[in-house]
């Protein structure tokens, strides 16, 4: 059976190109030169109109020859002599187009010294790693959109036109695949392409989604090592194109819904530029830096049996680049927490002006103790949450102190005499608080009249507080939205439910307020991100359980 | 003018062992760098061919960075210039398969005798740079064959291939061995065919092509 070994320049390792036929015979012998000052120097492979031959000019210019087979192709040739003078990093290169004494056509283009995408996921049965198949994809992505922006179609992305080179993604073969699909060879016999074709192909649409569409089955392939629909016959593969869902069971999670999408039977519903894919693909895991584009790696390539391995960013990079994220954070935090310090009294028209300067310094170093350890230290995943709620509650007992301290009481420390402590430490009520006292169930636990033990009370409030919320949700990048409500009800339901444990009026809206406004200003400081598809449904981000 | 005393050099047996590498052209496959010598040189490729390392490497190495010698036992590496296996710096070690070189800072060659009973020996770059001709990796012949086949057990493996062909040299020059028809230029032969520099043998399996570098 003949098949497809890849159109464009195939080198080979230790592997050879998926499924090259045995008995690989080439018109022309190594040392024939075609063509004034290129000379052959052995076949590569055979693709749908032609063949390809490594060849080295007479100066050492290494390039890949692809002879295109018909002779009668002048419009379409013009086709390709439009994609002559593109230029993108993600792509291979085209030379030039020239005419033998024979009239045959050769396109001279960049040699890819890699390896073919299509031979790489041969070797990944079950699927690549997420960080390379990310990594791919965005240099697949880069390469197409450049493409569209130039008003080519690519219509025949597959993995064997793509390539790897040294860790970066080349794509090859635009401007020749209109001549499959008029030369009508695509819906003859090619079963190479057929997995990769958009259901529309059949009433002759072409639009981006086509290349949409096929950068989906791509990406499918990457994750889970096989396309999506497979058959025996082009026309079965196509059936299911048009009329079967593509069983995402197996597909990892974030990028189950990335494939929902792209994967559309209607290319109303798929993306609608490469580039909101790619970025939901840059998404697709957490640790990822989300919307950049990593560069590509330099990956140093290796035996046959061996993956190129991606540069991992070293601790103390990644330490660096959040702290410095940290200090705009920061500095936003400060003026938020201003002004909300000063917007609350002036709005709600109560509130003492004297406690503003002490609000304003409780929420900024409330907001501070959930952004800094938050963002500094990112658990790979959730299995951290106890951990990290006991963290938040030692610092909650932090700012409880910082409270204490800010309402002019003495600190515990070895050096304050102890008889002065249990004086400053307890609370008297005054006439007011002995109201508001008698009505409450504050007033029923602690009794009205009695001192309470100040320093228990704001610890226990501030560290309860930190404890049973999740505050770490309200810094991350990908949260619902931007100030979202359901984690400021979540945030006052908590702050009033342990309202009991502070016992004067001052304290208690001191108290809320400053676990209130901290949410807001967390939110307000923290960068986000939407997630696009990948919206959650999950409404209770900061839920407690 | 006088007449030049000089006579060509001697022909000896030895001869052959002195040649510069070939390249090997093997269709749908790749381009290999194909050493006889038992005495090989490593180095960074130069400007001018004179003086050229029979591997030369675009790479941070020396022109001369160390010399490959094989005896009948495998290959010797002997480094004129900081070389390591594994990491361990060395001066002269013996070579086995599977090996990792590193010449200088960061260039580093991988070592493989993959057929057994045979010490012809493959080297690939594994550090991304390049040879400075436009191979995929070098072939050391020795006197045992060097293998192109479908299994692991081959120098060169090309799974879509149902026999393995032998290169081999013989005192005449360089043969390949096949369990069938081999064309080449002095028609189809049977078994066994010379493979002469600037020719190309075909079976109805693969297609190579001899030629002399420099």
């Amino acid at each position: 059976m003949k098949r497809t070994v890849g159109n464009a320049a195939i080198s080979v390792r230790f592997t050879h190109p998926t499924g090259a036929m045995i008995a690989m015979k080439f018109t022309y012998q190594s040392g024939y030169k075609p063509l004034p000052g290129y000379t052959i120097k052995r076949g590569i492979g055979q693709g749908a109109f032609g063949e390809v031959y490594f060849a080295v000019t007479d100066s050492g210019k290494q390039v890949a020859l692809k002879l295109i087979h018909n002779k009668n192709l002048e419009k379409e040739m013009r086709g390709i002599q439009q994609c002559l003078n593109l230029k993108h990093q993600n792509l291979v290169h085209l030379y030039d187009v020239r005419t033998d004494d024979a009239g045959f056509h050769w396109l001279i283009m960049e040699y890819v010294a890699g390896e073919p995408l299509s031979s790489i996921v041969a070797r990944y049965p079950n699927g690549a790693p997420a960080e390379l198949a990310i990594q791919w994809f965005q240099g697949l992505a880069a390469a197409v959109q450049y493409l569209h922006q130039h008003g080519i179609l690519h219509r025949d992305l597959k993995p064997a036109n793509i390539f790897l080179e040294n860790g970066l993604i080349k794509v090859g073969d635009f401007g020749l695949c209109k001549i499959i699909a008029d030369s009508a060879q695509a819906m003859t016999g090619e079963v190479g392409t057929a997995p990769y074709m958009a259901p529309e192909i059949c009433n002759g649409i072409y639009k981006e989604s086509v290349d949409i569409y096929a950068a989906g089955v791509i990406l499918f392939e990457l994750v889970t090592g096989r396309v999506p629909f497979e058959g025996q016959s082009v026309q079965e593969i196509l059936k299911k194109h048009l009329y079967d869902a593509p069983d995402l069971t197996t597909v990892p999670m974030p990028f189950k819904l990335i494939l929902q999408k792209a994967l559309a039977k209607d290319p109303r519903q798929r993306y609608q530029t490469i580039m909101d894919m790619a970025k939901d693909v840059a998404c697709a895991i957490p640790t990822t830096e989300p919307g950049a584009t990593r560069p590509a790696d330099v990956t140093m390539p290796v035996g046959a049996d061996e993956i190129p391995e991606v540069i991992p960013a070293t601790p103390s990079m990644i330490f660096q680049q959040r702290w410095s994220e940290l200090t705009g954070i920061l500095l936003t935090a400060i003026i938020a927490s201003a002004i909300l310090a000063i917007a609350w009294p002036l709005f709600f028209g109560r509130g003492d002006w004297s406690h503003l300067a002490p609000l304003f310094f409780l929420v900024l170093a409330a907001s501070a103790s959930v952004m800094i350890p938050s963002k500094l230290w990112v658990p790979s995943d959730d299995e951290e949450s106890w951990t990290r709620r006991l963290m938040h509650m030692s610092l909650g007992f932090v700012l409880a102190l910082f409270a204490l301290w800010l309402e002019g009481y003495e600190l515990p420390a070895p050096w304050v005499p102890a008889n002065r402590l249990e004086v400053l430490h307890t609370w008297q009520p005054g006439p007011t608080d002995v109201q508001v006292l008698k009505g409450s169930w504050a007033g029923w636990w602690y009794g009205v009249n009695t001192s309470m033990p100040i320093l228990a009370c704001y610890l226990s409030y501030f560290g309860l507080m930190f404890m049973v919320l999740r505050w770490w949700k309200v810094t991350e990048v990908h949260r619902p939205s931007r100030i979202s409500i359901w984690s400021l009800i979540c945030v006052a339901f908590w702050g009033y439910l342990l309202l009991f444990l502070l016992p004067g009026q001052h304290q208690r809206e001191i108290g809320f307020l400053t676990v209130f406004l901290t949410a807001v200003v967390c939110q307000i400081a923290c960068p986000w991100k939407e997630k696009g598809a990948l919206k959650p449904k999950k409404k209770l981000r900061l839920a407690t359980a | 003018m006088t007449v030049s005393d000089e006579s060509p050099a001697p022909i000896t047996d030895d001869v052959q062992d002195h040649t510069a590498p070939y390249a090997l052209w093997i269709d749908g496959v790749g381009g290999y760098l194909l050493c006889l010598s038992h005495c090989v040189t490593i180095g960074q490729a130069q400007v001018q061919q004179h003086g050229q390392a029979d591997i030369a490497l675009l790479a941070d190495i020396s022109r001369h960075h160390a010399t490959l010698h094989r005896d009948s036992e495998g290959y010797w590496l002997e480094a004129l210039k900081p070389a390591r296996i594994h990491g361990k710096p060395i001066a002269k070690e013996f070579l086995r398969n599977g090996d990792r070189i590193t010449l200088g800072k960061s260039c580093q060659l991988q070592f493989f005798q993959p057929v057994p009973m045979s010490i012809s020996a493959r080297l690939d770059i594994v550090s991304g740079h390049r040879f400075a001709e436009p191979i995929e990796a070098v072939l050391l012949l020795a006197d045992t064959p060097v293998v192109i086949g479908p299994s692991a057990q081959a120098h060169v493996q090309v799974p879509e291939m149902t026999e393995s062909l032998k290169l081999l040299r013989t005192k005449t020059g360089m043969v390949v061995c096949w369990p069938g028809e081999i064309s080449g230029p002095d028609g189809v032969v049977q078994g066994r065919a010379p493979l002469v520099p600037g020719t190309t043998v075909s079976t109805d399996q693969i297609t190579l092509a001899l030629e002399r570098m420099r």
